[in-house]
C-alpha cells in the first residue's frame, strides 16, 4: 500500500512530457478548405501522440512569401510549410518536372507517376534539407485572356504575362513562339487594367483568389500543366522527433493531404463554373490535331528545361512511364 | 346611378383602410428611424443586442406590407449587417453569413428602387462599374451596406469559389462610397479597404502598406474615437504584418478608452471592447 502510493506520488510529481509544436506556414487563408483540412490533421496528430505533437499554423501568408519561409525554416524559426512550385523550385528544382508543360493529361497520371518515382522525388526533397509530408495538387493551369484564343497560334497575338523567374512557363511560351511580358504577380492586376498584358495563366481557384477574372473574358480549354505543390518539413527538425511521432506525422499528413487533393479537384471544377457564371467563356474541347501539336510543343519545351531545371534522366523516366500508362489505358478501353 | 353609389360606398372603406395602413406604416417608419439612434446609443451590450434582434423581425414584417419603402430597406440593410457583425460573426460564422446575405439583399433592394441600379448583382464588373457612375451622395447608405454585408458573406465563404468570384463587385461598390462620402459610417469605406488589403497575402493581391494608409485615414476621420476601427486595425493589419506589440497596444487602448464619445457609436464601442478582450485572449493563435 505504502509502496504503491509512493509510486503514485512519483507519477504525479513527474513533469508532463513537453509538447512539440510544428510551426507551419501556408498562403491559404483562414476559413479556407486548406485550413480546415490542416486543422483536422493537427487534431488527429495530437490525439495519436497523446498531445505531445501538434501543428501551429501561420495562414494567409503572414509568415512572408515562399522564399522568406524557406529562409525562416532554414534558421529554425519555422519548421514546415505548404509550398507551390516557387518554393519547391528553391528547395528541390528537380520537383519542377511535375509542373512541366503539357506533360500530364490528368490528375490520375500525375498521381501514378509521383508514386512510381517516389524514391527519386523524396531523395530530391531530402537533398534540399526537407522531408515530404505530402503532395498538394493546386489544379490544372489554364490560359485566361481578354481576346479569344482558339488555337495555339492565337497566343502569339496575345500580350502574354509570365511570372518573372518562372522557367517552366517561360519554356512553354518559347515553344509556342510567344514573347511573354515578365512581371511579378503583384503587378499583374494593374497591368491587366492598363492593357500592358491581356492574357495570364494559373489554376482557376488561384485566378479567382487574385481576382484577375474580373478583367478577363476567355479561358483556353487545354490546360498548360498540372500544378503540383507539397507540404514539406525541415529534415533537421523531423529527425529530432521520436520514431513513433515521426511515423504518425507522415501517416496522418499523407491521409489528410490526399483528402485535401480530392477536395481541391472539386473546388477547381466549381471555380471554373463560377468563372463561367461571371461571364467568362470556356472554349470548346480541342481537336485531335491540336492535342498532337501540344504534345510536340510540350516535348520541345521540356527538352529546353532538361539539364537546366530538372535532369534529363528523370524526364526520360517520366515520359517513358507515361507512354506505358497510356498504352495500358488504351488497351483497357 | 344607384349601382355606382353602392360601388363607391363599397370601395370607400377599402380605400380608407389602405390609406390608413399607409399612414400607420409611415408612422412606424418614423418611430423606427428615431428608435435606430436609441439602439445605436445603447450602453448595455445585452440590451442593445436584444433590441436589435427584435427590430430585425419587425422590419421584415413591415417590409412585407411596404416593400418599396426606402427608409425601411435602409434600416433593414443596416440592422441585419450590423447585428451579424457586432453579435454573431465571432461565435457563429455560418449564421452570420445568412444574416449578412439578408442585409445585402435589403441594401440591393433599396438600390433597385432607382431604375439605374436594378439587377446590379447579375451584371458583369464592367457594366456594374458603368451603372455606378450615376450614383450620388444620397445613394451612399445603400451602397455602403450592400458592400459591407456582401463582404461579410464572402469573408465567411473562403471555401466557396462562386462567392469569392464576386469580390471584385463588392470592391467596386465600396469604391463608389469611398469616392462619394468617405466619412460615411465612421470612415467605413476606409475601414473596409483596410481589412480588404490586409486579409490576403501580397502574393494574392494583399497590400499591407495600402491597408495601413486606409486605417490611418479612418482614424483621422473619427479622431481615433471610434473603437471598432482599432479592433479591425489590430485583427487584420497588425496580424498581417505580424506586429504583436501593435496588436496589444491597439486592443489595450480599446479596453481603456471611454465608450460612446461619438454619436451613434456607443453600442458598437461596447461590442468593440468585447471583441478586443476576446482577441487579446487568443493572441498566441495569431502570432
Amino acid at each position: 500500500m505504502i509502496i504503491s502510493s509512493a509510486f503514485l506520488w512519483l507519477a504525479l510529481s513527474l513533469p508532463a512530457p513537453a509538447q512539440t509544436v510544428v510551426k507551419c506556414a501556408t498562403l491559404a487563408p483562414e476559413g479556407s478548405t486548406w485550413m480546415r483540412v490542416l486543422t483536422a490533421l493537427s487534431k488527429d496528430l495530437e490525439k495519436e501522440t497523446g498531445a505531445q505533437l501538434k501543428f501551429k499554423f501561420y495562414p494567409g501568408g503572414v509568415a512572408g512569401d515562399e522564399k522568406d519561409v524557406v529562409k525562416k525554416i532554414r534558421i529554425g524559426q519555422l519548421h514546415a510549410a505548404g509550398f507551390t512550385g516557387v518554393g519547391l523550385g528553391e528547395i528541390a528544382p528537380e520537383l519542377r518536372l511535375l509542373d512541366a508543360p503539357w506533360l500530364f493529361r490528368s490528375r490520375a497520371e500525375v498521381e501514378a507517376v509521383r508514386s512510381k518515382f517516389s524514391q527519386e522525388l523524396n531523395s530530391a526533397v531530402e537533398k534540399g534539407g526537407f522531408v515530404l509530408l505530402g503532395w498538394t495538387d493546386l489544379g490544372s493551369v489554364y490560359v485566361f485572356s481578354k481576346n479569344r484564343i482558339s488555337a495555339p497560334e492565337d497566343m502569339k497575338r496575345a500580350k502574354m504575362w509570365v511570372w518573372e523567374g518562372d522557367p517552366i512557363a517561360g519554356a512553354a511560351y518559347k515553344a509556342l513562339n510567344v514573347n511573354p511580358i515578365p512581371l511579378s504577380v503583384v503587378d499583374v492586376m494593374q497591368s491587366l487594367q492598363t492593357g500592358m498584358i491581356d492574357a495570364v495563366y494559373g489554376p482557376p481557384l488561384g485566378v479567382i483568389a487574385l481576382q484577375w477574372h474580373s478583367r478577363l473574358k476567355h479561358v483556353y480549354p487545354i490546360p498548360m500543366a498540372q500544378a503540383s505543390g507539397a507540404m514539406l518539413i525541415s529534415k533537421k527538425f523531423f529527425d529530432t522527433l521520436p520514431p513513433a511521432h515521426a511515423k504518425a506525422l507522415l501517416d496522418l499528413s499523407g491521409k489528410h493531404l490526399k483528402n485535401l487533393n480530392d477536395l481541391t479537384l472539386v473546388e477547381n471544377e466549381k471555380a471554373l463554373d463560377a468563372l463561367k457564371s461571371q461571364g467568362l467563356d470556356l472554349g470548346s474541347g480541342a481537336s485531335f490535331d491540336t492535342l498532337k501539336t501540344f504534345e510536340i510543343l510540350g516535348a520541345s519545351a521540356r527538352r529546353g528545361l532538361a539539364g537546366r531545371v530538372f535532369s534529363q534522366e528523370l524526364l526520360e523516366k517520366f515520359e517513358k512511364e507515361l507512354l506505358v500508362l497510356r498504352e495500358r489505358t488504351t488497351k483497357k478501353t | 346611378m344607384r349601382k355606382r353609389t353602392w360601388l363607391v360606398a363599397f370601395c370607400l372603406p377599402i380605400w380608407g383602410c389602405a390609406s390608413f395602413d399607409r399612414i400607420a406604416l409611415r408612422s412606424n417608419e418614423v418611430i423606427l428611424e428615431r428608435g435606430r439612434v436609441a439602439v445605436l446609443d445603447e450602453p448595455d451590450l445585452q440590451l442593445g443586442r436584444d433590441a436589435m434582434a427584435s427590430q430585425l423581425k419587425l422590419l421584415d414584417i413591415l417590409l412585407a406590407s411596404d416593400p418599396a419603402s426606402l427608409t425601411l430597406r435602409r434600416l433593414a440593410a443596416e440592422s441585419f449587417s450590423g447585428y451579424a457583425f457586432l453579435f454573431v460573426e465571432d461565435a457563429d460564422p455560418q449564421r452570420a453569413k445568412n444574416l449578412y446575405r439578408r442585409g445585402r439583399d435589403h441594401a440591393l433592394a433599396a438600390l433597385a428602387l432607382s431604375p439605374a441600379f436594378r439587377g446590379l448583382p447579375g451584371m458583369t464588373l464592367e457594366n456594374l462599374e458603368k451603372a455606378l457612375t450615376s450614383a450620388s451622395k444620397k445613394d451612399v447608405p445603400e451602397l455602403f451596406w450592400a458592400a459591407f454585408a456582401w463582404g461579410g458573406v464572402i469573408n465567411a465563404s473562403k471555401d466557396d469559389a462562386a462567392e469569392l468570384a464576386e469580390l471584385p463587385k463588392v470592391a467596386a461598390l465600396m469604391k463608389r462610397v469611398y469616392a462619394l462620402d468617405p466619412a460615411f459610417h465612421f470612415g467605413g469605406s476606409d475601414l473596409f479597404f483596410g481589412v480588404y488589403y490586409a486579409s490576403r497575402p501580397p502574393l494574392l493581391g494583399g497590400n499591407p502598406a495600402k491597408s495601413k494608409t486606409h486605417f490611418d485615414w479612418a482614424h483621422r476621420i473619427t479622431k481615433g474615437q471610434y473603437l471598432m476601427a482599432h479592433v479591425l486595425n489590430a485583427r487584420w493589419y497588425a496580424v498581417a504584418v505580424q506586429d504583436r506589440a501593435l496588436f496589444t497596444q491597439l486592443l489595450t487602448k480599446v479596453l481603456e478608452s471611454p465608450a460612446g464619445l461619438l454619436p451613434e457609436a456607443r453600442l458598437s464601442d461596447e461590442a468593440a471592447k468585447k471583441k478586443a478582450a476576446a482577441l487579446l485572449e487568443k493572441i498566441d493563435d495569431y502570432f
